[in-house]
């Protein structure tokens, strides 16, 4: 009879659920946008609430929108209190 | 020093020479005084240590794993329901690998309130990922909390220890035991340095999102450390008897096995009584031994495949009950013994919800099995229908017979 293979594995060491804060760590999510937020600079007043309430940090200060990683969730719209922010169909640009 | 205690006050002794930063726990019978003396310690100035009281043992899990997730030494004490309670943390402070202890006072679990002894609320929790080390006295109560520590925060290791006994034939009886000296013991366990914490310094978080892609590799670290554990267990206790002079067994604690023929396999404060048993029938000429499993996850196989592999005959005492199957424990020995020896073991499901396991019982069903007389499978010797059971039939069947449901 052959000798069985048994399974030999490397010891693959400590390893856990860990999530360290990086760019785009799970790829570029600007993909699942089906709405881009769209800014009017002219009747933005720069209030700054864009930039505060964005959940994936895509507004930079000097708003600057991350296409790359914006999910396309619609509330800096929704927050833009002068209507300077819009969200327009991926489709109809 | 030496004192006369119960198990649940040695168990908090172990807690407090551990030096613990952080005890979150719920009241539950058998367990209450494990907590209530780690109280006592802390009101009294005897402990440095936050006592997190929280309103459920789901949330005493959470809030062990929010310690032991910021670098902090934590230990917890429940019971039966409590475990059960907790059974999904259970889970996640495995998963994200956080070192901690947790004394688990074996109970039986409801219906039929019983606040008495048996192994289900544990062997239930087996597959969580938690090391679940096993004691049959007082004094290893005490060395195993503290050795548990060690074990758990070890870099191989990285993984929670269980460390569980048996309601009220441990957990509320006296017995001498020896408290080592907290110089000794800090030598043996240094303070805790964790291998991740929440750090502002340097963010992280735990647990969030995996994908099938990256799942298995930590489920597989697991199973790694879990078998790291092994060497580590028999490490530590060796170790323990250097610097503190006591020793219980590594995965394993054997009895009169040097020239066994026959064995009996148990677990907890049964094993102390298969001692009894052993003595007695080596006085009626059976050469028998007793394998005590001290740890059984890791599950001691390549120990269980040399001393049984041998041997003519086993038996194995289950304080549980896989429903649908056979006792669990006998289903690991046979299984770790598969394709190494074709002794017949056989099994006895016996101390259910705390029953009186007499130790002629075991004994007259080894004999029994010696002689060849029994079939190598789960048998249930203690289960006799009472004066109680008759009572629920009769009134049950009245009111079949009323509302004519038979």
């Amino acid at each position: 009879m052959p000798r069985k293979r048994k399974e030999e594995r490397e010891d693959i060491g400590f390893l856990t659920t860990l999530s360290v804060p990086s760019e785009g760590s799970v790829g570029k999510t600007g993909t699942w946008r089906t709405f881009r937020p769209v800014l009017d600079r002219d009747r933005c007043n720069k209030c700054l609430l864009c930039w505060i309430y964005c959940p994936e940090a895509c507004i930079s200060k000097d708003l600057e929108i991350s296409y790359d990683y914006c999910k396309g969730c619609g509330i800096c719209a929704e927050e833009c209190p002068t209507k300077a922010m819009s969200m327009v169909k991926e489709d109809e640009r | 020093m030496r004192l006369v205690e119960t198990g649940n006050h040695v168990a908090a002794w172990g807690a407090r020479l551990a030096r613990v930063e952080v005890v979150s726990a719920y009241p539950i019978t058998p367990q209450t005084q494990v907590i209530e003396e780690i109280s006592r310690f802390i009101d009294e100035g005897e402990m440095e240590c936050e006592y997190i009281p929280v309103e459920s043992e789901h949330s005493a899990m959470a809030a062990m794993i929010a310690a032991a997730a910021m670098g902090v030494r934590s230990f917890s004490a429940t019971s039966a329901h409590g475990l059960a309670y907790m059974h999904e943390l259970l889970h996640w402070a495995a998963g994200i690998r956080l070192p901690m202890v947790m004394v688990n006072v074996n109970r039986a679990l409801g219906p039929g309130w019983n606040i008495w002894c048996d192994h289900q609320d544990t062997l239930a929790a087996r597959d969580t990922g938690w090391i679940q080390l096993y004691c049959a006295t007082h004094q290893e109560i005490l060395d195993t909390v503290i050795q548990a520590f060690r074990i758990s925060e070890d870099p191989r290791v990285v993984l929670p220890v269980m460390v569980c006994y048996d309601a009220f034939v441990m957990s509320h009886t006296y017995m001498q035991v020896e408290i080592p000296d907290q110089e000794l013991v800090d030598l043996f366990l240094p303070p805790f340095r964790s291998l991740w914490k929440l750090d502002l310094d340097y963010p992280l978080t735990h647990g969030s999102v995996i994908y099938p892609d990256d799942y298995e590799e930590v489920r597989f670290s697991m199973h790694q450390a879990m078998d790291n554990a092994r060497r580590v267990i028999e490490e530590v206790a060796e170790e323990y008897r250097e610097m503190l002079g006591s020793y219980h067994g590594g995965l394993v604690d054997t009895y009169r096995m040097e020239d066994a023929d026959a064995a009996l396999v148990a677990m907890g404060a049964l094993a102390s009584e298969c001692r009894v048993v052993v003595d007695v029938l080596r006085e009626r000429g059976h050469r028998c031994g007793l394998i005590r499993v001290r740890s059984y996850r890791p599950f001691p196989v390549a120990e269980l495949r040399e001393l049984l592999g041998s041997l003519q005959a086993a038996m194995v005492i289950d304080r549980a009950v896989s429903f649908g199957l056979e006792g669990p424990l006998f289903s690991e020995v046979k299984a770790a013994v598969y394709g190494h020896g074709d002794l017949p073991i056989f099994d006895l499901i016996t101390g259910l919800g705390g029953r009186d396991v007499p130790y002629e019982l075991i004994a007259e069903n080894m004999e029994a099995a010696l002689r060849g007389e029994l079939a190598a499978e789960s048998r249930w010797p203690s289960v006799r229908l009472n004066e109680h059971h008759r009572l629920v039939k009769r009134s049950l069947e009245e009111y079949w017979r009323r509302e004519g449901v038979r």
